[in-house]
């Protein structure tokens, strides 16, 4: 409608237009002409979709996987000013003194590269030859909303495009009966402490269809999608026809093709009665699946039932799958409440990977696993009591990577002895963004839209780059 | 460059060379290619060249007249890549028609002009047209000379339904009503165009329509955005907005008072009111934030959003550096936040969030009164249920006392399980040993026991726990120091009959005859092992850890498993102390409802067989009172009706927290003034020069200048202001035209789109200025103009030279936004309460659609009785997750006023399934089924949603397609009956499936391209 011609006309009129929107242009052209999608992309692809699971609130490296041997023996020491060399600080710990809590877990080596990971996630640790840690990334921000709107949109103020509408944006879709880009919640019993706003699968500025659609468990996993009790199919079949022969009668009488595109609009409804159903329907899957993804994933709107989606939707040909995990933020009781977030999300993420990789889909599937930041090495509250826990940090923290033509069995960069800074090969948020894309086959540069005069990107203004060492 | 491709679209055959329009034709080159590097802002100028002004590219590069002799044309035409700008790698490059443009313009003389629209607009002469009988206000002259030069011709006139269609939604928002419809669209009446204008300019629907836009503008919502997204109470202001319109403001005044009305000689409460226009910006409280910070994004937030909507220029770009397009410095951007510093606010969220304004509504009353009548209603309806209900409890009572006697007065509420399989993920073992679950193996911090049971009954309304002394745990109750257990979780589920799915099933309510004391989040009461939370549970101590415990689980609803379903219980034990683990322990379930499900010791059952047995058929008044809640308990229409009446009692008691004084945030100053300084890079606490409130050079006239601000809103509305009469009215235009005569809104600098219709605009900025900006009689003005009144048909040869209708051929078809649809289906059928103002409602949405994104905090309860069907725009705006139908609606996060209009599958799914529009489908076949034949049915439902009649190629389909319903509602009666039980309204009728068939075929005509767009 209108904002496809806005859309064009702004590659239209860059003159360069075409270098620089190549990808969008296809896919719009695309839409228009209601192809199925063959995208141009800005080179080879190594993933076909992206798999995000993203762990809201914080994730501590320091228990999870960067470990640091000779920490415990500086437990109850005050930390260095040379360390911390002026971070600010949250005011939830802005005002007690810095004293080191040691990590609350134990670490081991897994498999024949060696990658530490601790010991609330032992099946993530069994799968550690498969995946690439990045444990130097750092960030700009240190409270949640700003900082997971960085990370996701690439700015911290909210009104930007997430990184899945840029993704469906750049490349739409292989699936014509499902959206390019679906979002997965996990249901929690308890409230948690950050909201999942709307707009973190937002579309900002780009057209709405390009924003994230979640799925619901239950009966009805897009709103809307069931037909009121009493309209059958064959009821809503004979309304659709009905209804797009007098659209045809208006089409001939006010030449405006909008109307072949909201035809086509409802019979995709149609379609996707049948195929989000189908979709979200487990019954065909076998017993050794459950098994693989461990006792939640028999309950829909689990993480664990979430994974097994996910890989159904890879299946699908969906570009940009999207989980939420919320509840990470462990400021206190570290050794109750952290291992239950492990407890949740161990055994269906290593049971994802193990999954695409014996369907031959984890080559073009690639799996992002983190959150918004990391935590800091200074105990909050009493370091000693096991009340303890960690506040927020935005220097470094560890996020992984699998399949998708990322170097499996590799860890990169590293922190300090405090995992508290960044001592070698920083990946800033952009960077981590800038490679998800150069997966896709895009150059973050060149995937822009024009915005209140601005040819606007993911990753912003200044320069960043794909770290292309951790890429196969 | 989009008037380049526009005039080669309109002149293909066109062999000489235009005239250049600087405006038009070089500076958005320059602006898009060269301002970045050579632009306006310090901070990425190279060498040392500005572009952006005349005086300095005319003193280094540029020779007038003499492209040879300009380094300028040297450079774009150089072909050595190191020398050829815009350098190949900043993807800017010229092409070869805008290199030969630049050419020229050097050639030609280099004739250079101010920016359009920081010029103050002078209302220019109407040019002369040909065709003189068309034009019916001076609008139409713009518009007709500009088509006549391209060679086209207006379109005819609309359709008198379609026209009327046309402007009752643009006025009012609303379809016409059946009256105005009658009166004009009979060609005996006399009613005349401008009649039926002023009759809906003077609709109070005018007001709600208009308050709608602004409220986009001004990010207007009912929560503070962050966090937990706290409620807050700015209604009053959106129904100041209201009235403002309704009593046609100047919007000269509407500025000011929004802007500071506190600061008026003459203030009063209303004036103060108006200021939350600047406080209607998200809050943030997220916890270890500093509130500092917030604040300045605040201060921020209000001059972005003076940008947007008064001066249409993108302010927030100068906020890290200079502007890298427009005129604008850095530290004029932090002189424009020196007007909004001082405010007495701290940044912190919520009730913290003043200052406030303690106003008191006008317009609760109405409402109050129907949630009073509408409890009264449900009072009513309960006391006559349970009168039924309680007549068939003796009956019960006799039937289970005889139950009693044949079991020798025996009974047993509760049954024991026996575990199919039992899990642990600590390492232990579990087995079941005559009924009694036992551990044994080491023993581990955290252990989780997953027990699967076939359903001992057929139907399940509470679990028990017993939870023994083991000899493992030396008599006592767990192997912790104490002997005290916690169990952080439990958690019962239904597994289907093939394996694959879990559902969980909802405890409501959990009790124990032991818990230890204490609130908060710590160990104790039994209630916390349904949170989820490891960090809570039940724990034991501080009682004798040698005497079992008992706890209770109530379902919230009866359970009734299916064949081959079985239950899963899980008990989890992951607290922080941890080794609190359950040694031995019992489960047993129950069928009774009510007191029975939550009783520690005997039920009311088996009370009445001990009380039988012993005293013979004498019972206690206050078991016999327990018997008659548990048998009332079981009664799911007795349930249903205290449930009406607890939420019309809550509903009521909203109207009574809103008819007292609302707090509403406004602006006041501070007595301290803050100073104000450049932010470095844009960051809040990196101060850099101290600045003091002032305008923006480049948009202010010679000696104008403002200190506070009533200063800057006088400024706004002053004739010197080269922008805001053009950037409102050109809003104005958009709501009309799907477009503004600037396609982008909010940017009239020079990265925006130049104006289809410069001349045009212009006059109209004049004209808005000159009527003493007089709101009514510019939308008046437009809408009686010819060019407004033309048909929106494309024929064939418009649509390959203009698709974007730019030159105003016709009328444009576009979209009605989502809340018109909602609000016409709502009208036509009927259903709409018209009431104006008062607190937010809650309009039907889908259940559970707001579960994630409200962290479980808020629980959405639709609206009942007439609030479910009132005007979108009081419908309750969360800003985390938004209305859920309401799609492509602006965020209202930050100030937004483009309009947005995508086609999508879910937006079918919406207008098709939502409740609310298949209410209104069924009242529309209500309001026609006892009509005498089909024709007549279908005509009346084409009148009511189209206001014409269908064709006769259109009647055959629509006979065809009830012809279907009818047939398939005969074939399935249950499910016309269904499709007929949707909604809050009921309708009677002896013939459901031709009320569902009707049904069908009005949500076929809401669902019409022609119904949902603005024709």
């Amino acid at each position: 409608m209108d904002t496809f011609h806005n859309t064009r006309r702004h590659f239209l009129g860059q003159g360069t237009g075409f270098a620089l929107g190549a990808v969008a242009l296809n896919a719009l052209h695309a839409e228009q002409n209601g192809d199925k999608l063959r995208p141009a992309t800005h080179f080879p692809p190594r993933a076909k979709r992206v798999i995000y699971l993203t762990q809201s609130g914080g994730p501590s490296q320091i228990e999870l996987f960067d470990w640091k041997p000779g920490l415990a023996r500086l437990e109850g020491t005050m930390l260095p000013d040379s360390i911390r060399n002026g971070q600010r600080l949250t005011s939830m710990t802005a005002g007690q003194k810095q004293i080191v809590m040691g990590p609350r877990a134990r670490f081991q080596r897994y498999g024949e590269s060696g990658a530490t990971v601790g010991e609330w996630l032992p099946h993530i640790g069994s799968v550690a030859d498969d995946l690439c840690f990045v444990k130097s990334m750092h960030t700009d921000y240190i409270n949640h909303a700003p900082a997971m709107t960085f990370a996701l949109t690439g700015h911290q103020i909210p009104g930007r495009p997430s990184i899945g509408a840029w993704a469906s944006y750049g490349l739409g879709s292989e699936n014509r009966n499902l959206p390019d880009y679906i979002v997965l919640v996990s249901k929690m019993q308890r409230p948690s402490d950050q909201p999942l706003y709307e707009y973190y699968w937002g579309s900002g500025f780009l057209p709405s269809r390009y924003q994230g659609v979640k799925f619901r468990s239950g009966s009805e996993p897009v709103l809307y999608l069931n037909d009121p009790h009493g309209v059958s199919r064959r009821t809503r079949r004979n309304m659709l026809d009905s209804l797009a022969s007098l659209n045809q009668v208006r089409r001939q009488q006010t030449g405006d093709p909008e109307i072949d595109t909201r035809i086509r609009q409802y019979e995709m409804s149609y379609r996707m009665q049948t195929s989000v159903p189908e979709l979200m329907d487990l019954s065909d899957e076998t017993e050794a699946t459950f098994r693989l993804y461990g006792p939640e994933s028999r309950r829909p709107g689990s993480y664990a039932a979430n994974c097994i989606l996910a890989r159904r939707l890879a299946e699908r040909g969906v570009r940009f799958i999207q989980l939420f995990h919320p509840d990470w933020d462990h400021h206190k009781k570290m050794t109750a409440w952290c291992p239950d977030r492990c407890r949740d999300t161990d055994q269906p993420t290593a049971g994802l990977i193990r999954d695409l990789k014996q369907r031959g889909l984890l080559d073009d599937t690639l799996i992002v696993w983190g959150g918004e930041f990391g935590r800091g090495v200074v105990g909050q509250g009493d370091f000693s009591s096991p009340e303890a826990g960690r506040d927020h940090h935005p220097r470094c923290f560890t996020v992984f990577l699998a399949g998708g033509g990322i170097r499996p069995g590799l860890s990169y960069g590293a922190t300090d002895d405090y995992s508290y800074n960044v001592a070698e090969n920083g990946v800033h948020v952009h960077d981590l963004q800038a490679t998800i894309l150069h997966q896709l086959g895009i150059d973050h540069k060149r995937l822009t839209y024009r915005f209140q005069g601005l040819d606007m990107r993911l990753t912003g203004v200044e320069e960043h780059r794909p770290v292309l060492n951790i890429i196969s | 460059m989009v008037y380049a491709v526009l005039t080669g679209l309109c002149c293909p055959a066109a062999a000489q060379e235009p005239p250049i329009d600087f405006n038009r034709d070089i500076r958005p080159l320059l602006s898009d290619r060269c301002f970045h590097c050579h632009g306006p802002d310090p901070g990425t100028r190279e060498a040392d060249l500005r572009l952006d002004q005349e005086a300095a590219a005319k003193d280094s590069v540029l020779v007038a007249g003499s492209a040879a002799d300009s380094e300028l044309i040297r450079r774009i035409l150089a072909t050595d890549p190191d020398e050829v700008m815009p350098p190949p790698a900043s993807g800017k490059s010229l092409n070869a028609e805008e290199r030969a443009l630049l050419t020229r313009w050097v050639n030609t003389g280099a004739v250079w002009a101010n920016h359009w629209s920081f010029e103050p607009p002078v209302r220019p002469p109407l040019p002369e047209v040909r065709q003189t009988s068309w034009p019916q206000n001076p609008i139409d002259y713009f518009v007709l000379a500009q088509l006549e030069e391209q060679g086209l011709q207006p379109s005819p006139e609309a359709e008198p339904n379609t026209l009327l269609r046309r402007v009752a939604f643009d006025l009012t928002g609303l379809p016409p009503t059946p009256q105005l419809a009658a009166r004009f669209l009979n060609p005996e009446s006399p009613h005349t165009w401008q009649t039926v204008v002023d009759e809906l300019l003077g609709s109070e629907h005018y007001g709600e329509r208009m308050a709608m836009v602004w409220l986009d503008a001004a990010r207007y919502a009912d929560s503070d955005g962050y966090q937990a997204d706290a409620t807050r109470q700015n209604w009053p202001w959106r129904d100041w907005v209201i009235d403002a319109y309704n009593s046609n403001m100047p919007f000269d005044q509407f500025t000011i008072e929004q802007f500071a009305g506190d600061l008026l000689p003459d203030t009063d409460e209303q004036h103060i009111l108006a200021t939350c226009f600047h406080r209607n910006h998200m809050h943030n409280g997220e916890g270890g934030r500093d509130p500092e910070e917030s604040r300045v994004e605040y201060v921020m937030d209000r001059v972005n959003t003076v940008g947007t909507v008064w001066l249409g220029l993108t302010l927030g770009c100068a906020q890290c550096h200079s502007h890298k397009y427009d005129p604008i410095t850095q530290a004029e951007y932090y002189q424009l936040n020196a007007f909004f510093n001082s405010i007495d606010e701290n940044g912190k969220a919520g009730g913290g969030a003043g200052p406030f304004l303690k106003v008191r509504s006008p317009y609760v009353a109405a409402g109050l009164q129907d949630s009073e009548v509408w409890l009264q209603q449900k009072e009513s309806e309960l006391q006559q249920i349970r009168e039924e209900e309680l007549a068939g409890f003796e009956t019960w009572l006799t039937a289970r006392r005889q139950a009693i006697v044949s079991a020798e007065g025996r009974h047993s509420s509760w049954s024991g399980c026996s575990a199919d399989r039992m899990v642990t993920t600590g390492g232990t073992a579990l087995k079941q040993v005559d009924r009694v679950f036992q551990v044994s193996g080491n023993d581990p911090r955290h252990d989780d026991y997953l027990i699967t049971l076939s359903p001992p009954l057929s139907r399940l309304t509470g679990l028990r726990l017993k939870v023994l002394p083991s000899p493992a745990a030396g008599g006592q109750l767990s192997r912790f120091t104490d002997g005290h257990i916690i169990l952080t979780n439990l958690k019962v589920r239904l597994r289907s009959a093939d394996g694959t799915r879990e559902r969980d099933l909802t405890i409501s309510e959990a009790v124990a005859d032991y818990q230890a004391a204490g609130s908060g989040r710590i160990y104790g009461p039994v209630s916390t092992v349904l949170d989820d939370d490891p960090r809570t549970g039940w724990m034991t101590t501080g009682s004798d850890p040698t005497v079992s415990k008992t706890a209770a689980f109530v379902f919230d609803q009866p359970v009734v498993p299916a064949e081959g379903e079985s239950l899963v219980v899980e008990l989890r034990q992951r607290s922080l102390r941890g080794h609190s683990n359950l040694q031995r322990f019992t489960l047993e379930f129950t069928d009774e409802a009510g007191p029975a499900a939550r009783s520690l010791d005997r039920t009311p059952l088996e009370q009445l067989a001990d009380q039988q047995s012993s005293e013979g058929s004498q019972i206690t008044d206050e078991l016999r009172q327990q018997l008659q809640a548990q048998f009332l308990a079981d009664r799911a229409r007795l349930q249903a009706a205290e449930e009406n009446v607890a939420r019309a009692r809550r509903r009521r008691s909203q109207y009574d927290a809103a008819g007292k004084p609302q707090s509403v945030t406004v602006l006041k100053q501070r007595d301290k003034p803050r100073d104000t300084h450049v932010l470095v890079r844009g960051i809040w606490n990196h101060r850099g020069d101290p600045v003091s409130a002032n305008l923006p050079a480049a948009i202010t006239a010679e000696g104008v200048t403002a200190q506070d601000r009533l200063q800057l809103a006088q400024w706004l509305v002053s004739r010197s202001n080269p922008l805001t009469a053009r950037v409102t009215v050109n809003r104005y235009w958009q709501m009309y035209f799907g477009h503004g005569l600037v396609r982008t809104p909010d940017d009239f600098g020079t990265q925006g789109e130049p104006p289809t219709h410069p001349e045009l605009l212009d006059w109209l900025a004049v004209e808005f200025m000159e009527s003493g900006w007089d709101i009514k009689q510019i939308q008046r003005l437009i809408v009686t103009s010819a060019t407004y009144r033309q048909s929106s048909e494309i024929p064939a040869t418009l649509l390959q030279r203009d698709p974007e209708n730019r030159l105003l051929a016709r009328a444009t078809r576009f979209r009605l936004p989502s809340w018109m649809l909602r609000d016409a289906a709502l009208a036509s059928s009927g259903l709409l309460a018209e009431r104006v103002g008062g607190p937010p409602v809650f309009p039907f949405q889908p259940e559970g659609a707001w579960l994630d994104a409200t962290m479980g905090r808020f629980r959405y309860e639709p609206s009942v009785g007439a609030d479910r069907y009132r005007r979108s725009l009081y419908t309750f705006w969360r800003r985390s997750v938004g209305p859920t139908g309401m799609f492509d609606a602006s965020k209202r996060r930050v100030c937004e006023v483009r309009s947005v209009r995508t086609n999508t599958p879910l937006q079918a799914l919406t207008l098709m399934n939502d409740e609310t529009f298949v209410e209104a489908a069924r009242q529309l076949a209500a309001a026609v089924i006892s009509l005498p034949d089909d024709r007549s049915q279908i005509t009346t439902l084409s009148q009511r949603i189209l206001l014409r009649n269908p064709s006769s190629e259109e009647l055959k389909i629509l006979q065809h397609q009830l012809q279907q319903h009818r047939q398939e509602f005969t074939a399935d009666p249950k499910a016309a009956v269904q499709l007929l039980t949707v909604g809050q309204t009921r309708v009677e009728t002896s013939e459901p499936k031709e009320l569902a068939a009707l049904a069908m075929l009005a949500t076929t005509l809401l669902n019409l391209d022609e119904a949902i767009t603005h024709e």
